[in-house]
């Protein structure tokens, strides 16, 4: 080893000897550990010329001396070493096994990967940095089994949310981050530029010793921190341009009045409109209220090191331009993370990070601007105009109860300041060889201020507003957290174990403030804040709410002969949100792991390189505590009013503000997770594949609960049944390389099926309450959650005899109202009439058969090319906009084309209805016509990259230097109408496009730089 | 040995902290149901919320449901004539209903918040520490709410859930009782509440509005009507008139208006007043008003009771014209035809401008809603009287009712005398929400909608609305009654049981 090190730098040392460049033949053989390895790599540096070692591992080319070889080979280390004077190079290689010996962190505490025994998924820190995304989750999706992404909007800033192996509960499942050992719910304050890796812990077994929220996964975040050597610093700059991914096609103006024309002739009336190509094209509103907006980000890092102190700092700012006029997000962050070793014992390590973003929110047009009849012009022509006409009342009114969209884009005034980070202290004492004693305090706060104002104008008498409000929202949060482990590691002759023990507290406070002054004297903008309110008229509110967990936890690692791994965690949690006598859960979890490619009857022959076998069962206890409110074990008596007295004086009443259940308690999740990890042909091939059950009890959720039990529209939160979830995840990696050419691919795919296998009063929730439809989703005892429930159709009417014909036994009709051109819905349970309760069932099912996520790199010589697909197969979707804008009959705007392709005479179509707007057989009514194929296939991601050569690095100071072009979003396959298929929900209602803000296709420059 | 010394001590500390009163959180901010009806002020407030449940806190909850007396029968129509604007509303004037409806959904979820509210109070103010005759009258007030809350079901839904106290979630597995059983605790609940609750002339300038033995019995009187127990309803309703705290001495375009709240002949009206801040008041004067004058033009009177009214000296008072003079700002009032059904306008509900809400998006305004009035009482006398056989009583009452506006005396006898009486509902109590219940109850409403709709299509020469078939899905056996709501019937998982027919 050490030998072939000085031989390497010495001849490195030799790179200037100018010899005679004269051709003459190199051969000689490529080995490791005493064994030859075929199919290595040898070229030339700077050219294509190269060979590769035979089964002998014997090589032979053509070179002068002045000639780099390159020896690489998937597995094991690059060397390159100059020909020089040789003739015969015999080439010892070092397998790289660094990938096993990596070390992972698993909470309060950290194992080398190949001692895993739970269900753990690593990203490096420099995958996030090549996504042009604002946040980290955006960056995480298509990457890792069993982690599903869906995007959170396209609004800017918005955040992704992240799934882990799908459902746990019918409330609430997202993941508990944890950031450098601190639970928390926000990583706002990161950028993808800080994060030196994210592990995924997916089962119970690796999760357990987080506690609540951890029961849906827990995704770890490392920060970067500062190494011993050289100060280094990063840049990396980018600049994009964002466009809308897809544009509804919706009717002209024409169009338009041809359709409503066409509905009312149907309907035995007089047709609308007299001439409808005067409309010509009309008002494309979606135009009008979209643009191409810029993306620009810039971030910094900086680290140094010495035995003694070590420093990693960083920066970064973001900004973006929302798709949807009107939107915009800016934010800075800044990090600074310090190591002092103060005695050889004693490490003392401060962290602070900060992020401050403004968020210009823009009001949600989606839905209404593509319900907007486009025969109406956004402005008033100008004779309507008079001089002193307020600038918010320059607007037509609408024709359907949407008010415009230019105007409500024009009155939107709403913005968001958020400011949050952490600051940690912590100090970790050796006492004695093996025994170490960490105490870890940090303090995360966040300031969220929303400052709203809403200009007085008048459109017409429903869009109006004749009094002008401004308000202020101030909320703050503080979390304190503070953890005292103490652990004790030994290796006694063969076995290897260590013991963890530790206290954990957590208080958390929100304070909130809000206030509201009406009457600002004009809606200039120097004036809208609450000091121009007028007196008296002001409304404001506010309150803390307290939260706070006391965890013990203890924690076992054992390994026999680095062979055979074993973990048991324990954890007891008490919550202050439960009430007395339910406040404690303990939840244990064990796991074990069998690193079978040690063993002896496993050759070392490299097919097999790394074999592990693991198990793992636990129960982890969820208290929801971001859902679920601190009130929810009371009922709590809030204001209503009523008017009382000649005086006419509103006085104040006193009415149940919630319903309260006094006998809630924790959640538990229990999984199972069977694993087994492969590495094959010297770890070219890597095979990942894990099989779950996850059981959930007493799920805590919000309950619709029976309108005859007074409560208005307000439900009860209760433990309330029993959720079953399994799957698989499998992940696959491939390695390989031919000639210059170095290529990586990874699968991932995701399979799961979940079920509510108990409901606590056997009552169905009901999720999703469309204006039209009505309830949409429907989660049943028995079955998966969220699944659609409506009328089956069976074609279209062509004529009078086949609605006569459609009748039950006894020749009832069952659909007396249908005429020519209407849908025939299924009479279920053959009683001859069509009614809600007897002739539905499950229509469609949300769920995906699989997600897959599919990523190739490559690189070559100075260029690196990757791509990400990502896509869900099988699932169910829902476009929410369809009952209107499908319904020519609607006064609401219709797709393109639905004039035409509506029924219109015998024969003409068998799926689509007549336009109508009376509907008396009630077409448009909830049925499978709405639940659509929503598989898709996208582009996510797309990249190209050039690296500068090291001679012009080296002539101007710098130590790496990329530019790259990348796209994000580049296209999706898929059959759905609505915009975008990849919609996330939660489990009782998913699958559902309901007007969210479309991703934008973002396509950047960028620029990466070391120093 | 020192270290492990200080670990010691260092655990033991960190023990201390770490005890259980840590997780013991008190909640800030509100108060709590265990701790509330404690005083007379709580108590006090307990009723009021019972009270509000009458005018929820915005215009789409229960505002619009008034309105459906009217829509449902001969006397209006939708009025928007804008197919998607409010499409269950016009759904329920055209009888093209479902058990989807939202505002069917609506009414049930406010009658039964109301019921609960009064049932808590019922099982809770008889602890608080207050005089016995204080507990008496919160009680009463809360039955008296709980009856009309029922009386309100009924007559829509039929048999409904009975909940005569507070269930918690776990208890609530109820079934429909009979209409009769909710006829019979409607009758318990107001014979109760007349027990303790104060006469209308002892109410002060603090407390009027609320509930009142006059209005207990009226109420209990309309009940025993409804069911057809007219000896009874008979008594009752004699005995409000007897007790002379109700007249008839307001001219009658000052019974509806918002100068004059709580009048001469008003027995129970739902309290309003305007609040910029608390979004509160009515917002009925907007939705019927016309949608060139700041409405929304919902409700509007057809011709048919236009035509019916005549001459009749209300019907100035009752329906505004294309062009009628109403006011000085309004000399030539335009009901915006265009978007308007019928081309009139509620007169009622009618505010002149400077009684309208100065500024609020949902421009609410103080106008009391009369539920109960004394020409409301003397006519379901009158009817009573002569389902008895008492032919001379009747025709007292009725004639008071045409006195008070300057119409001469009825003498019908028999069938025609029935006839006059139910003639002088209509063009007494036009336009405020009773006439589809009217014509149900007294098993007119099948041929009247027939009468309606053969005016509409065939006879009507009405500039705005002949020609109008809204009322053409009616359908005489199952339009007597409405739909329970989907939702409702779902969340029992069967146990609710539809009506039949929907």
């Amino acid at each position: 080893m050490k030998t072939i090190k000085i031989f390497i730098s010495s001849l490195i040392l030799l790179t200037f000897v100018s010899l005679h460049a004269q051709q003459k033949s190199i051969t000689g053989m490529v080995s490791s550990n005493e064994l030859p390895i075929p199919g290595v790599n040898v070229t030339i540096k700077g050219t294509f010329i190269g060979t590769t070692t035979d089964f002998d591992g014997n090589f032979s080319l053509e070179a002068t001396s002045t000639d780099i070889l390159i020896i690489s080979y998937l597995g094991y280390k690059n060397q390159e070493l100059l020909v020089g004077v040789n003739t015969i190079m015999n080439i010892k290689l070092v397998e790289n096994t660094s990938q096993l010996d990596e070390i992972v962190i698993v909470g309060y505490g950290s194992v080398k990967k190949r001692d895993l025994t739970g269900a753990v998924s690593v990203v490096k820190g420099e995958e996030l940095t090549k996504r042009n995304v604002v946040n980290i989750q955006d960056a995480i999706g298509g990457q890792l089994p069993g982690v599903q992404v869906s995007s959170g909007g396209g609004a800017p800033g918005a955040e992704a949310t992240i799934t882990i192996r799908g459902f746990s509960s019918l409330n609430g499942n997202g993941p508990l981050y944890v950031v450098d050992d601190v639970p928390l719910d926000d990583i706002g304050f990161l950028s993808p530029n800080d994060v030196e890796n994210i592990q995924v812990l997916k089962d119970a077994s690796a999760s357990a010793i987080f506690g609540s929220r951890a029961s849906n996964g827990v995704i770890i975040i490392t920060t970067k921190k500062g190494k011993v050597g050289k100060t280094s610093v990063s840049l990396n700059v980018s600049s994009s341009i964002q466009s809308v991914a897809k544009k509804p096609e919706m009717a002209d103006g024409t169009e338009y009045a041809k359709t409503k024309n066409a509905a009312s002739i149907n309907d035995g009336n007089s047709a609308l409109y007299a001439d409808p190509s005067n409309f010509g094209s009309g008002t494309d509103w979606w135009d009008e209220i979209t643009q191409v907006a810029l993306f620009n980000t810039a971030a910094l890092n900086i680290s140094s090191g010495t035995e003694k102190l070590k420093i990693s700092s960083g920066f970064s700012y973001q900004n973006q331009e929302g798709i949807q006029k009107g939107g915009g997000f800016e934010r800075i962050t800044a990090r600074l993370n310090t190591e002092y070793k103060l005695l050889d014992n004693l490490t003392f390590v401060q962290d602070f990070n900060i992020g401050s973003s403004t968020t210009i929110n823009g009001p949600n047009l989606i839905s209404g601007v593509q319900r907007l009849e486009s025969i109406t012009d956004p402005y008033l022509p100008s004779y309507e105009l008079s001089s002193d006409i307020n600038e918010f009342s320059i607007f037509s009114p609408t024709i359907t109860d949407v008010p415009n969209a230019v105007g409500n884009l024009a009155r939107n005034f709403s913005e968001t300041d958020y400011l949050s980070g952490t600051g940690s202290i912590s100090l970790n004492w050796e006492i004695i060889e093996g025994l170490s004693l960490k105490t870890h305090f940090t303090t995360y706060f966040a300031s969220y201020e929303n400052n709203w104002f809403a200009p007085n104008y008048t459109i017409e008498p429903n869009d109006e507003r004749l009094v002008n409000s401004v308000s202020r929202q101030h909320n703050n949060r503080t979390n304190i957290t503070w953890n005292n482990i103490l652990t004790y590691s030994k290796q006694i002759k063969e076995h290897r174990f260590s013991v963890m023990g530790g206290i954990i507290t957590e208080s958390r406070e929100h304070r909130t403030l809000n206030a509201q002054g009406l009457n600002i004297p004009s809606n200039e903008p120097a004036l809208r804040y609450l000091d121009a309110g007028e007196p008296e008229k002001f409304t404001a509110s506010g309150n803390n709410e307290n939260y706070n967990l006391l965890s013990y936890i203890g924690r076992l690692n054992y390994s026999f002969k680095e062979k055979y791994l074993l973990n048991a965690t324990i954890r007891a949690d008490g919550s202050s949100l439960f009430p007395e006598g339910n406040k404690w859960g303990i939840f244990p979890s064990v796991s074990g792991a069998w690193v079978v490619s040690d063993e002896d009857f496993i050759s070392d022959d490299g097919v097999i390189s790394f074999l592990k076998i693991r198990a793992g069962w636990g129960q982890i206890g969820n208290d929801n505590r971001n859902d679920l409110p601190v009130t929810a074990r009371l009922t709590t008596i809030v204001n209503d009013f009523y008017t009382t007295g000649s005086e006419g004086a509103l006085a104040i009443g006193g009415v149940p503000g919630n319903v309260g259940n006094p006998n809630i308690k924790w959640e538990t999740v229990e999984d199972i997770n069977v694993g087994i990890d492969i590495n094959l042909f010297r770890n070219k091939l890597g095979i990942n594949l894990d099989v779950y059950k996850r059981k959930t009890f007493d799920m805590l959720m919000p309950k619709n609960i029976p309108a005859y039990l007074g409560s208005g529209y307000d439900a009860q939160w209760a433990n309330v049944g029993n959720f079953e979830n399994q799957g698989v995840d499998l992940g696959i990696n491939f390695k390989t390389q031919m000639g210059n050419v170095k290529s990586n691919f990874t699968l991932n795919l995701s399979h799961y099926t979940a079920k509510v296998s108990n409901l606590a009063d056997g009552t169905a929730i009901l999720d999703g309450n469309h204006q039209r439809l009505n309830f949409l989703a429907r989660t049943s005892e028995g079955q998966t959650p969220g699944l659609f429930y409506g009328y089956v159709t069976d074609g279209v009417f062509q004529n009078n005899t086949e609605i006569n014909s459609h009748s039950d036994q006894f020749g009832t009709i069952i659909q007396p109202d249908a005429q020519p051109g209407d849908f025939r819905f299924k009479d279920l349970n053959g009683d001859g009439e069509l009614t809600d309760d007897k002739d539905r069932e499950v229509i469609g099912d949300p769920t995906p058969d699989f997600t897959f996520g599919f990523k190739m790199n490559f690189e070559y010589e100075k260029f690196d090319f990757s791509a990400l697909f990502r896509g869900s197969y099988g699932n169910d979707m829902l476009n929410a906009e369809k009952p209107y804008l499908s319904n020519g009959g609607e006064i609401y705007n219709s797709y393109a084309g639905t004039l035409t392709n509506s029924w219109s005479g015998e024969g003409s179509t068998n799926t689509e209805p007549r336009l109508t707007v009376e509907d008396p057989n009630r077409n448009f009514k909830y049925s499978d016509y709405y639940i659509e194929d929503g598989s898709f296939l996208r582009l996510q991601n797309i990249q190209i990259g050039y690296n500068f050569s090291k001679n012009f690095l080296n002539k101007i100071g710098m130590r790496k230097a990329r530019i790259y072009a990348s796209a994000e979003n580049v296209f999706t396959l898929t059959s759905f109408s609505g915009l975008d298929p990849d919609v996330g929900g939660s489990a009782t209602l998913r699958g559902v496009e309901w007007g969210n803000y479309p991703l934008p296709r973002i396509v950047s420059m960028g620029l990466n730089i070391s120093f | 040995m020192k270290h492990i010394k200080y670990i010691i001590f260092l655990f033991i500390n960190l023990n201390i902290i770490g005890c259980s009163d840590f997780i013991e959180n008190e909640i800030t901010g509100v108060q709590t149901l265990d701790n509330y009806y404690s005083n007379i002020e709580e108590a006090n407030k307990a009723i009021l919320g019972c009270y509000a449940s009458l005018s929820p806190q915005d215009w789409w909850q229960m505002d619009f449901f008034r309105l459906v007396g009217d829509i449902c029968s001969d006397d209006a129509f939708k009025g928007n004539t804008n197919e998607g604007d409010q499409r269950d509303f016009g759904s329920l004037a055209d009888f093209n209903i479902n058990s989807s409806n939202e505002w069917l959904e609506t009414q049930w979820r406010f009658a039964y918040q109301g019921i609960f509210r009064a049932n808590l109070a019922i099982e809770k103010i008889p602890q608080t520490p207050i005089e016995e005759s204080q507990i008496n009258a919160f009680v009463a007030e809360a039955k008296f709410l709980r009856g009309l809350f029922y009386f309100d079901l009924v007559r829509d839904f039929g048999g409904v859930p009975l909940l005569t106290e507070p269930l918690s979630v776990e208890e609530a597995n109820l079934s429909r009782a009979t209409a009769a059983q909710i006829w019979a605790q409607i009758e318990l609940d107001f014979t109760d509440a007349s027990l303790y609750l104060p006469n209308k002339s002892e109410l002060d300038v603090k407390t009027i509005g609320r509930a009142t033995h006059g209005a207990a019995i009226a109420y209990l009187a309309k009940a025993l009507l409804y069911q057809k127990k007219f000896i009874e309803a008979q008594k009752y309703a004699e005995e409000v008139i007897n007790s002379l705290e109700y007249n008839l001495n307001d001219d009658f375009a000052a019974v509806w208006s918002i100068n004059n709240p709580n009048g001469n002949g008003s027995i129970f009206e739902i309290q309003h007043s305007y609040n910029d801040t608390q979004d509160s008041g009515s917002a009925l004067p907007v939705l019927s008003g016309s949608r060139s004058d700041g409405g929304w033009g919902f409700c509007t009177p057809s011709s048919h009771l236009d035509n019916f009214m005549g001459n009749d000296p209300r019907r100035i008072h009752t329906i505004i014209r294309q062009g009628d003079n109403v006011d000085a700002d309004h000399t030539s009032y335009d009901t915006s035809p265009s978007e308007n059904m019928t081309g009139r306008i509620n007169r009622k509900y009618y505010l002149s401008i400077e009684n309208r809400a100065e500024n609020d998006a949902h421009k609410r305004s103080g106008l009391n809603h009369i539920l109960i009035r004394y020409a409301d009482l003397l006519l379901l006398h009158a009817e009573a009287a002569y389902k008895n056989g008492d032919e001379a009583s009747a025709r007292i009452s009725l004639n008071k009712v045409r006195t008070r506006v300057a119409l001469g005396n009825v003498s019908a006898t028999g069938e025609q005398l029935l006839d006059a009486i139910y003639k002088e509902r209509r063009l007494e109590l036009a336009m405020e929400g009773h006439r589809y219940y009217d014509l149900k109850r007294s098993d007119r409403l099948d041929s009247a909608m027939a009468a309606f709709l053969d005016y509409n299509e065939n006879t009507s020469t009405d500039t705005y609305d002949a020609g109008n078939d809204e009322g053409k899905f009616f359908n005489p056996s199952l339009h007597i009654i409405f739909p329970i709501p989907q939702s409702e019937i779902d969340l029992s998982n069967g146990v609710i049981t539809q009506n039949e027919g929907y």
